[in-house]
């Protein structure tokens, strides 16, 4: 589609933008929880990419009619849509990748469903720059599957649920996701979900590790703006540090 | 990439639409001025300059980058910015970056591969 | 684990011993060698498992010891 944009696609993409903001937080802050100094490496390449991803979808708002300033460094707690994995920082290495590294990937397939013409080579591009991401983080979460399959299990039954609750209720089909029928994506929630699932087992395969049940994410009390059905949010102190307001007296005017 | 090539592959711009001798001095304009910073050619040779249309002294620009991440995002703009408004016909620029066609290591002739191998540079 | 990183930049040139990477797969030693030695853009990069390596002559332990082989 080449004309404008239906009222839900704002919402995904700032939920995909605001999910990559703290994905880009996340890598940089916890770099050095990385067990080898080629993934300290690696997560600092992927908090650039990240960085670079959110800029472009921040303009893409902005075309919209979204204050970009607002958007860059303005914004309430309450007001950033990215999903729930990202909210905090991983206690360890194994929860790190399952969190962030399944939520990467959520936001791949979210981005990549979108159609309209205004993303044409936009994510075409996006998509060349997280090859890199999935080389690393599948490394390392087929490593940790078979490795250490109860902390796995465990995060997986911890973090799941938020990132299906990203990517969007199972109800929403072909027929009845707003998106799809406003021709804004061509893949449903209810088919991202299905890939999602198909590649986690994929990671698993062969681990003592079994993908839990999906809970399907009731439309009712799903908050389509924030992608989540519960409360919460980023902390104060991340806000803090996502603005950057302790670096405010270093910065040029 | 040599200056010729600019509009070949414009996003948005009718390729067999011909370029002023402006807008080609503009573009050397660039190729002279306006170096990738990291490496040691300019932006034009790296290809990342696809369009540069003139009207009434408004200049657009469509460039790309190799890195959606890139640190000199904002720098970049501002040196081409300011290269351009140097030139007696330009009042006011807009940079448009674009990504489509997206880029890749396929824009940079044998020439630009050789300066780059030449510095260290692996693309 | 440790592997070994041999390369060549192109067509013809010898499969050099450039260095080494620690990982505890084979696809994140595939990554953690791609990423590190990015100097060049190699036509072809294999990597041997260090414990791999068939003596003929010489001390193994002795050549990495002596920094021949990392």
């Amino acid at each position: 589609m080449s004309d404008g944009w239906p009222p839900e696609a704002v919402d995904y993409v700032q939920a995909i933008a605001d999910t990559k903001l703290m994905l880009s937080h996340w890598y940089a802050e916890q770099a050095f929880i990385g067990p080898n100094i080629q993934d300290n490496i690696a997560l600092f390449s992927l908090t650039q990419d990240e960085y670079g991803q959110v800029r472009q979808f921040f303009l893409q708002l902005e075309g919209q009619g979204l204050d970009g300033d607002r958007l860059r460094s303005d914004r309430e707690r309450e007001e950033f849509h990215n999903a729930a994995t990202t909210d905090e920082p991983a206690p360890d290495w194994t929860r790190f990748e399952v969190r962030f590294g399944l939520t990467d990937r959520a936001a791949h397939l979210m981005f990549d469903a979108i159609v309209h013409d205004d993303f044409a080579g936009l994510t075409e591009k996006m998509s060349e720059e997280e090859y890199s991401h999935f080389d690393f983080h599948d490394g390392w979460l087929e490593h940790l599957a078979d490795a250490e399959p109860e902390a796995f299990r465990a995060a997986l039954a911890e973090s799941l649920p938020d990132v299906l609750t990203f990517i969007g209720p199972a109800a929403y089909d072909d027929d009845t996701d707003p998106l799809v029928t406003a021709g804004f994506t061509d893949r449903s929630a209810a088919e991202l979900r299905g890939a999602f699932l198909d590649h986690l087992e994929g990671i698993v395969e062969g681990t003592a590790v079994t993908v839990p049940d999906p809970d399907p994410v009731a439309l009712e009390e799903w908050d389509e703006r924030r992608r989540r059905v519960a409360g919460g949010g980023i902390g104060a102190d991340v806000l803090d540090s996502i603005r950057g307001t302790g670096n405010e007296e270093f910065a040029v005017r | 990439m040599s200056t010729q090539n600019v509009r070949v592959t414009g996003s948005g711009a009718d390729p067999s639409q011909d370029v002023s001798e402006l807008e080609r001095r503009l573009v050397d304009r660039i190729d002279a001025d306006v170096m990738d910073p990291h490496i040691p050619v300019s932006l034009v040779e790296m290809g990342m300059i696809y369009d540069v249309r003139y009207d009434d002294g408004d200049v657009t620009v469509d460039m790309t980058y190799p890195c959606m991440g890139c640190p000199a995002y904002q720098m970049i703009q501002e040196d081409v910015t300011h290269c351009l408004l140097s030139v007696e016909e330009v009042e006011d620029v807009e940079i448009e970056v674009v990504w489509d066609p997206v880029w890749s290591k396929d824009r940079l002739d044998e020439d630009v591969q050789r300066k780059l191998r030449e510095s260290g540079t692996a693309i | 684990m440790t592997y070994e990183v041999l390369a060549r930049v192109s067509a013809g040139d010898d499969l050099k011993h450039i260095g080494s990477v620690e990982a505890p797969s084979d696809k994140l030693a595939r990554n953690y060698a791609d990423t590190t030695y990015d100097e060049e853009d190699w036509s072809v990069m294999v990597l041997v498992k260090r414990e791999d390596l068939v003596r003929v002559t010489g001390d193994v332990t002795e050549a990495i010891g002596a920094g021949e082989l990392v």
